[in-house]
């Protein structure tokens, strides 16, 4: 296809087609009725759009983490009072991740919010009093400049913690800048136990969430274990083309999830029991021989020689400098390497060696030692476990069999604390299948291309897109990294820092970048205990948070629909590009800015020396000459790299970027990983037993196994309960959370199963009390009596309930985002030790009111 | 158009609902108040002390304890409670088949209220006459060939709209291929929301 045609036929159908009328809502809501000669039965007239005055500009959703592909109507001779534009889903079916679910919907009343921070605010009250004073721009920055610089002049950089979730690249102006070491993703509450399983299976560059995915587009059979598929909801779209096709779907999950209700089989079960139900099935695909030999034995390591201690046998066994990456295998004759070309090693087999100490020690194939293992975890233990029928668990082994069904490999998944186990159990069962790379299997994401605005050399040395330099010592570890050293950002050690005087320093003000501690980090009166202890507190956001309350400075920012961003798009295996174009102005009230100019804005006050050598001058102190000019010169740069990475010409890369949202630059490729490209874990092999953290002495075997939740006090007696969470596609997310409509559409109850309503006489709708076994929280909440969650457990959405930010009282109709729990009232603050992953599941008990 | 007493529809335009790829992800219910209602974003319809919408979704179980999950709304019967009910003529059918309100007639009296078997209309607080599927934005859609605003917004493939008088429309078409029901059949309302029980 050349290019000239690709540019034609997108321009006339990316609205068309059945889909038009996608955009016929804006234009009869809106009262455009002049647009509507522009859309027709075979396309939509851009050029004539325009210049009737209206605008197409894509965008991405930043109502939750997915970014989904959304595109936004504009009238552009219109001021920005809301009424001036729309935005709906993508249209484009070549969209690799394009949808709007119910918190996409939610966007357009986010940006004219009551709950819009407006100005900047300085706390008059005390810290959580939600007392403020509206202040300049120029007063926030000095004033939090100069009480940076005072924190850094008293402690060191490394004593300021900036938190965040998303929005790493714009807060690096910042912390680079700075050279503060300490930049804390969220992740330990949301997807830390799940990256640790992956890295430690399959390697680093495989150990991201969106890396790894089920191919939606042909899959035939899924489960999804804890995974609710409500994000991003281009996997949902794909999903129901191919369950139109016939595929089925299974979620295995102590709740039934929303995206259950689509055709998807429910399997209750006990919270924390992942684990056991996939080694349970793991146990039946081996037990009737229903596994991929060729796979597991050219692309696992369960071949590979385990000593008694646990610790694989390598070359470093037998030779003083020996390679202790080069492993031993049994070929059918003798031990030999690994990696000798065209071996295909044996699965069983059992014997001795001598050390290079002379110590002659029994070793053992992987696989043997897995049969021995999953003895363990028949499935009629797993069922009793688990709380699911034996049957059930026998059914899923063999349809994921039959029908080359895969295992979803989860996002958000901790919960529990042995969330690792659970991870690396699934994938134990996808390694038995070895559907990997194949249509319908597990793929990878390959590199989408898109280059980097900030990058550091080893030696500390930043460097911009734009060729500045800035010369800088390398800023040294995390202090969540040095606490917890397989962790990929766990907050939770800023709070041991600050409250119990742990770690390696004491970490003295907090930064957070649109970063909802309340609703994503455990134990809430802990949280208060830090917040109340620190020198110093910032926040930046685009909503009136509850952290907000308890911030020395808010600081407002934009929302997606007014910045513009050039990212790669994730969950898809096609290598796309997406630039999302700013939709609308802020409202005329809203004095917001870009992250990216706070940071800088505060970078020239502390050290102007910096902040001019990465290229900030004084006339970007103008934000809208910030955006246009030193954010656009590197958005062009960014694209010019990009293309090259493509060998495409940057200007039409640029061209179509803008007109369509997104470039494609490759179809899906199938059977490269593992067939072609290793893995990149020590073997390079799919470590169902994993080398990594027996040689680290986190394990004393390499498998999967279950243990109960360690992260909680085990519920027991008729009173108690597990108390878990997840997630609505109508509300849950810290922007959605707060949304008008997300009072009605995402229910902030708590859930209890009629059994337990009626042990306890409990009927719909009742008030009750939940107290935590652990952290003593009493909350009253509504309680719905419901079969959707599994008898013992109660559930309720995250990020929906349990608001205590002040300004709900004072908005007239919000105050229902006041009402219910915040799950994390309840929760410990129980970190893993070895992954450094958190928890969301709590335990409680119920009172009656009287 | 109002069709007069005995005359009969032009087009049959339906509502279908594909439950099995519905994910209950709340987007068609926004659509609907922000098209239909947009004066209604940030305030709470008193009366299902809910989102100002024209569906609504209701949860129950069946039988066997399953989850069960229905997005409700006007049905646009051919044999119309609502409409034999009113006792000014307000509640109309059109020539597309759809039962709509002339809000010109009503008075707010509540008779098509509390004559409607599947309980799907609200009262608009502003002027109290009572709102339901479709609303004048959608109407206005459907006349200018687009479909309602659910249907676009949905991300799922679960909502489709069309004529049941065309045999090549995509509703024909679905209903004719998958297993569908509708609601209160015995009812004798002839209802024309119909909801497809697979997908495929």
């Amino acid at each position: 296809m050349n290019t000239v045609e690709r540019k034609g036929m997108k321009r006339r159908t990316f609205l068309g087609g059945a889909t038009a009328a996608g955009i016929g809502a804006v234009l009869i809501n809106k009262g455009w009725v002049d647009a509507a000669g522009f859309f027709g039965p075979n396309g939509v007239d851009i050029e004539g759009l325009q210049q009737a005055g209206y605008d197409v500009r894509h965008t991405i959703c930043h109502q939750c983490g997915a970014a989904c592909g959304l595109t936004g109507l504009v009238k552009t001779d219109a001021p920005a009072n809301g009424d001036n534009f729309v935005v709906f889903g993508n249209q484009n079916p070549e969209h690799p991740q394009r949808g709007m679910c119910g918190r996409g919907a939610t966007a357009p009343s986010t940006w004219n919010s009551p709950l819009r921070l407006k100005k900047p605010l300085k706390r008059v009250g005390e810290r959580g009093s939600g007392e403020f004073e509206e202040i300049s721009w120029e007063q926030a920055l000095d004033e939090v400049a100069e009480r940076l610089k005072g924190v850094i002049d008293e402690h060191g950089v490394r004593s300021i913690c900036f938190a965040r979730h998303n929005f790493q690249n714009e807060i690096a102006w910042l912390t680079m800048g700075l050279n503060a070491p300490n930049l804390i993703g969220q992740a330990s509450t949301c997807n830390t136990a799940g990256v640790v399983a992956r890295r430690w299976m399959m390697g680093g560059a495989f150990s991201h969430h969106a890396v790894i995915d089920p191919d939606y587009d042909n899959c035939r059979f899924v489960l999804l274990p804890g995974r609710t598929l409500n994000a991003p909801i281009g996997a949902q779209f794909r999903l129901a083309k191919a369950k139109e096709r016939g595929a089925r779907v299974a979620f295995l999950n102590p709740a039934h999830p929303d995206t259950a209700y689509g055709d998807g089989e429910w399997i209750s079960c006990v919270p924390g029991t992942d684990d056991v139900f996939m080694l349970g099935v793991a146990k039946v695909l081996v037990d009737e021989n229903r596994y991929d030999e060729n796979f597991v034995r050219r692309y696992t390591n369960l071949p590979y020689l385990i000593k008694a201690d646990g610790q694989p046998l390598s070359e470093a066994d037998f030779e003083e400098e020996g390679d202790e990456n080069r492993f031993k295998v049994f070929n059918g004759e003798e031990i030999v390497d690994h990696d000798l070309d065209g071996l295909v090693p044996e699965l069983a087999y059992t014997g001795s060696v001598t050390l290079k100490d002379g110590s002659e020690v029994e070793v053992s194939t992987a696989w043997n030692l897995l049969l021995t293992h999953l003895n363990d975890y028949t499935p009629q233990r797993a069922a009793r476990v688990a709380g699911v029928p034996v049957a059930t668990i026998v059914r899923i082994a063999r349809t994921l069999h039959t029908m080359d069904g895969v295992v979803e490999d989860t996002w958000y998944n901790t919960r529990n604390g042995n969330d690792s186990d659970a991870i690396m159990a699934l994938m134990t069962v996808n390694g038995l299948l070895g559907n990997f790379d194949k249509p319908g299997g597990m793929c990878f994401r390959p590199g989408h291309g898109v280059p980097g605005t900030l990058s550091r050399d080893s030696d500390g040395t930043i460097r911009t897109r734009m060729g500045r330099e800035l010369a800088l010592p390398p800023p040294g570890r995390r202090i969540d990294q040095e606490m917890f050293p397989e962790t990929n950002g766990t907050f939770e050690a800023v709070v041991r820092s600050v409250v119990d005087g742990e770690g390696p320093y004491p970490i003295k003000a907090l930064f957070n970048v649109d970063a909802t501690l309340f609703h994503r980090d455990p134990n809430t009166r802990r949280i208060e205990e830090m917040l109340r202890k620190l020198d110093l507190v910032i926040t930046t956001d685009i909503l009136h948070q509850e952290i907000c309350d308890w911030s020395d400075y808010v600081l407002p920012t934009d929302m997606f629909l007014e910045r513009r961003l050039l990212r790669g798009v994730g969950w898809t295996f096609k290598p796309t590009a997406v630039l999302a174009q700013a939709v609308t102005a802020p409202p005329p009230d809203a004095d917001v800015r870009q992250i990216d100019w706070v940071g800088l804005e505060l970078l020239r006050r502390i050290y102007p020396d910096r902040a001019l050598s990465l290229g900030y001058e004084e006339r970007f102190h103008a934000h809208d000459v910030f955006q246009d000019e030193f954010l656009g010169a590197i958005e062009d740069r960014r694209i010019e790299g990009l293309a090259a990475n493509w060998n495409r010409d940057p200007a039409q890369v640029k061209e179509e970027l803008l007109r369509e949202g997104f470039v494609t630059f490759r179809d899906i490729e199938y059977g490269n990983v593992p067939y072609k490209r290793p893995f990149a874990s020590p073997s390079g092999k799919l470590e169902i037993y994993a080398f990594h953290p027996v040689r680290r002495g986190y394990r004393e075997h390499g498998f999967a196994r279950h243990i109960e939740p360690p992260a909680f006090t085990m519920p027991s007696g008729r009173r108690e309960f597990y108390l878990v969470n997840g997630k609505s596609p109508s509300g849950s997310s810290a922007v959605a959370g707060l949304a008008f409509s997300t009072q009605y559409l995402a229910d902030n109850s708590v859930w209890i199963h009629p059994d337990d309503a009626a042990h306890l006489q409990i009927s719909d709708g009742e008030e009750v009390e939940l107290e935590g076994l652990d952290t003593g929280w009493v909350a009253k909440t509504r309680l719905k009596v419901t079969h959707r969650v599994h008898p013992g457990t109660l559930f309720t959405y995250s990020y929906v309930g349990g608001n205590r930010q002040r300004i709900l009282e004072q908005t007239k109709g919000f105050e229902g985002l006041a009402k219910g729990i915040n799950p994390h009232w309840f929760t410990t603050g129980w970190i893993d030790p070895t992954t450094g992953s958190a928890f969301n599941n709590a335990s409680v008990r119920i009172r009656r009111v009287v | 158009m109002r069709l007069r007493r005995g005359q009969k529809p032009t087009r049959r335009l339906a509502h279908v609902w594909n439950e099995a790829n519905c994910t209950a992800c709340g987007a068609c219910i926004i659509a609907c108040t922000a098209t239909n209602a947009p004066e209604m974003m940030h305030r709470e319809e008193k009366g299902w002390n809910s989102l100002a919408s024209n569906i609504r979704r209701i949860e129950s179980a069946n039988a066997q304890g399953r989850p069960t999950m229905l997005l409700n709304q006007c049905q646009h019967c051919e044999d119309a409670p609502c409409v034999h009910t009113c006792p000014f003529g307000a509640v109309y059918y059109n020539d597309d088949g759809l039962v709509a309100i002339d809000e010109r007639l009503c008075i707010g009296c509540s008779y098509c209220v509390a004559a409607c078997p599947y309980n799907v209309r609200w009262m608009h607080p502003d002027n109290g006459l009572p709102k339901k599927c479709m609303g004048q934005a959608c109407l206005d859609l459907v006349a200018a060939n687009q479909q309602p605003a659910c249907v676009q917004a949905c991300p799922a493939n679960a909502r489709d709209f069309g004529d049941l008088n065309d045999p090549n429309s995509s509703v024909t078409q679905t209903l004719r291929r998958l297993p569908n029901r509708v609601l209160l059949e015995k009812a004798g309302t002839k209802p024309k929301y119909f909801i497809v029980e697979s997908a495929s």
